[in-house]
């Protein structure tokens, strides 16, 4: 992991997290139920974590756990109907943190539908030049700054700054978003699938570009994907999601070598093996996760667990630090006076928790 | 010879080659199409010919609109000194067809205009906003929807009175509601697309964001949707007058002169039919050139 150099920037401090999110709810109300009742769907269930400053988090998932709308609820997109936010040390969304124009600047997106993500009718140069012009850049200096980042993103301004999206490929469109992102000179750029619409060579380029990019303009991310590999590749940090809850946080080595919780455990053993002989015929998970809509008490995966207990069903697991036998939570609202690089491997998993009473506690 | 001509054929490939192409915007491409349409430009010839008849009246209407002559009614198409004849007062009918057409196009066109500019705000601010803005402007929306337009039409003018003025404000208020709807739909659809969450995200205030990124992709289907509803505009401008509920007489209409020159079907039938004939001209051209609007804006991408 790169330690971000001093930047003037900063605000906080260099101990100081770029992003401490604290039990971020997002509920979004359905229609059903019954009459004149309301559903919620969970989308985002009480998750919290830490973000050093040029550290990157790896969110892997399913489809619909959620983790889109996390990168939505972060950047302000969708508003959190619970929990806090803190950017490098100021709070979002309070009238005495940090403003929204400062957030909106500081902190970034790339989309995942490379195509929708760009406005069919703007020009490249129009598209990268809209986010200094609303910040009060003069339109020469905003395209001089265009072709600049055209350059920064392996694209020759002088061929594609007029060109319009639909005459790019989908790895080329996909650069412009990343130059769009970095326009604004964000700190924090929160990826959603960046890669997962490009085929693999593409992919390949893309991921070196990003971690070249990093290093350069020293960037923290936010890496959020489906694809394992990927997530390796360019994360420190990974977290695991699971219906809008996270199952497992770790260090991206612990995670891929000694994943605690059974949904990552068959996440990981539901790649592909690079050895014909090791591929396994039967799906290590089975079944659909159950909907998110009003969920049953207790563990999300109790469902479609291999060691589903009776305390599963009942007991809503909490994250735990892994290894820890006394069971002591994992205290997240501790995490901001830590170092930022917390490596700890935490679970929510009744097995991971000595305390509970599962058969197989303490024993994972 | 032959070798000027080579290099300058190698000098014109070597130009598309190098140059680097600057492609066209969409609305260039949208103008690319319409000339290209048989519709947009017979269409647009026509609407052409009779606006300018129409503006033009006083320098090119023959005689008086007003002046009535006893003698001269009724006359067949073709009498020397009134090339379309006259109607039943012995009025010149080119020139009253001529200047009758300054009302219908007023009142056909001018509350869609207004409609277009009212109707398309309510509508992107509703599919902007969303939520319960949109609910709002939507659901009394669905109140001015809930009468048929033409009844509306009728019953606002006839209790408001009659006169151009209040005919041009029953109309307005029977077109905004559809105009609010469809750019509403197209609101709703361009927002919730990524880019304009990334236009969002760089922090751009509101106004900016619709004015960059979702005004452009609303205002074509919104212009075509209006273009066609000026089509019936003319119709229902007419017919208002038709009914009494428009321009006042002696004042030339072309609803007006349908509805006077009704007793004279039997008469002088082609007579009796030549402002209807204008009504159709007008509307048809019209609804020609919003048909080739449509296809022209339909540019896939």
């Amino acid at each position: 992991m790169s330690l971000a150099a001093a930047d003037s920037r900063d605000r906080g401090g260099r101990a100081q997290p770029m992003l401490i999110a604290r039990a971020l709810k997002k509920y979004f109300p359905v229609r059903g139920g019954g009459f004149l009742t309301r559903s919620h769907l969970h989308a985002v269930d009480d998750v919290s974590f830490s973000l050093g400053k040029g550290e990157t988090i790896g969110i892997v998932g399913e489809s619909g756990c959620g983790k889109s709308t996390l990168a939505r609820v972060v950047l302000n997109l969708i508003h959190r109907d619970a929990g806090e936010l803190i950017f490098d040390g100021e709070a979002v969304g309070t009238s005495d943190g940090i403003t929204l124009r400062d957030l909106r600047k500081s902190a970034q997106m790339v989309f995942q539908d490379s195509h929708a993500s760009l406005n069919p009718r703007l020009s490249i140069e129009d598209t990268l030049a809209f986010g200094p012009m609303a910040h009060g850049a003069k339109r020469r200096e905003a395209v001089a700054r265009a072709l600049h980042l055209l350059n920064l993103v392996g694209l020759d301004p002088r061929r594609y700054a007029v060109c319009y999206p639909h005459e790019l490929s989908g790895g080329q469109r996909q650069r412009v978003n990343i130059a769009r992102a970095l326009s604004l000179e964000p700190r924090l750029v929160v990826m959603d699938e960046p890669v997962s619409a490009l085929d693999k060579s593409v992919e390949a380029q893309v991921l070196n570009l990003l971690i070249d990019l990093r290093q350069r303009l020293s960037l923290t991310y936010l890496f959020i994907s489906h694809d394992l590999n990927v997530v390796r590749f360019i994360s420190d940090r990974v977290m695991v999601m699971y219906l809008g809850r996270v199952v497992e946080i770790g260090a991206a080595d612990t995670i891929f070598r000694r994943a605690a919780h059974p949904y990552t455990q068959g996440l990981l053993a539901s790649r592909l093996a690079m050895d014909p002989d090791k591929r396994i015929a039967a799906p290590p998970l089975s079944g659909d996760p159950p909907s998110p809509i009003d969920p049953a008490p207790g563990c999300r995966f109790a469902g479609r667990c291999p060691f589903v207990e009776e305390v599963c069903r009942v007991v809503t697991p909490e994250l735990v630090r892994h290894g820890d036998k006394t069971g002591g939570k994992a205290d997240h609202l501790a995490h901001s006076e830590r170092a930022h690089s917390d490596m700890t491997h935490s679970v929510a998993c009744h097995m991971a928790d000595a305390a509970s009473s599962h058969s197989r506690a303490g024993n994972a | 010879m032959v070798d000027v001509s080579l290099t300058a054929a190698l000098s014109d490939i070597g130009e598309h080659t190098i140059a680097p192409s600057r492609s066209r915007g969409y609305w260039a491409t949208v103008r690319c199409n319409l000339r290209r349409d048989p519709r947009a430009v017979g269409g647009g010839l026509v609407l052409l010919l009779l606006v300018i008849g129409v503006v033009g009246a006083p320098l090119i209407a023959p005689a008086d609109p007003y002046h009535a002559s006893i003698l001269a009614r009724l006359k067949p198409i073709g009498t020397p000194g009134h090339l379309l004849g006259t109607d039943e007062l012995g009025r010149d009918m080119l020139s009253r067809l001529l200047y009758g057409g300054q009302s219908t196009f007023l009142m056909g066109v001018a509350p869609v205009l207004i409609a277009f500019l009212i109707g398309g705000t309510l509508g992107l601010v509703a599919g902007y906003g969303g939520g319960a803005i949109n609910m709002m402007i939507m659901r009394a929306m669905d109140v001015l929807y809930a009468f048929p337009s033409v009844l509306l039409a009728v019953a606002l003018s006839g209790a408001l009175g009659s006169g151009i003025g209040n005919a041009m404000l029953a109309l307005t208020l029977v077109f905004i509601a559809p105009i609010a709807r469809v750019a509403e739909s197209a609101a709703t659809e361009i927002s919730h697309l990524d880019f304009v969450d990334a236009a969002r995200a760089s922090g751009a205030s509101a106004v900016t964001v619709v004015r960059v990124h979702v005004l452009g992709h609303v205002l074509g289907p919104v212009i075509v949707y209006a273009s066609s509803l000026s089509s019936l505009g003319i119709v229902l401008a007419a017919g208002l007058s038709f009914l009494g509920l428009g321009v006042i007489p002696p004042r030339p209409d072309w609803g007006l002169m349908l509805s006077t020159l009704r007793q004279s079907i039997y008469i002088q039938p082609m007579i009796a039919a030549l402002p209807g004939v204008l009504i159709f001209l007008t509307s048809i051209s019209l609804n020609m050139v919003s048909d080739a609007l449509r296809d022209a804006t339909m540019v896939k991408k």
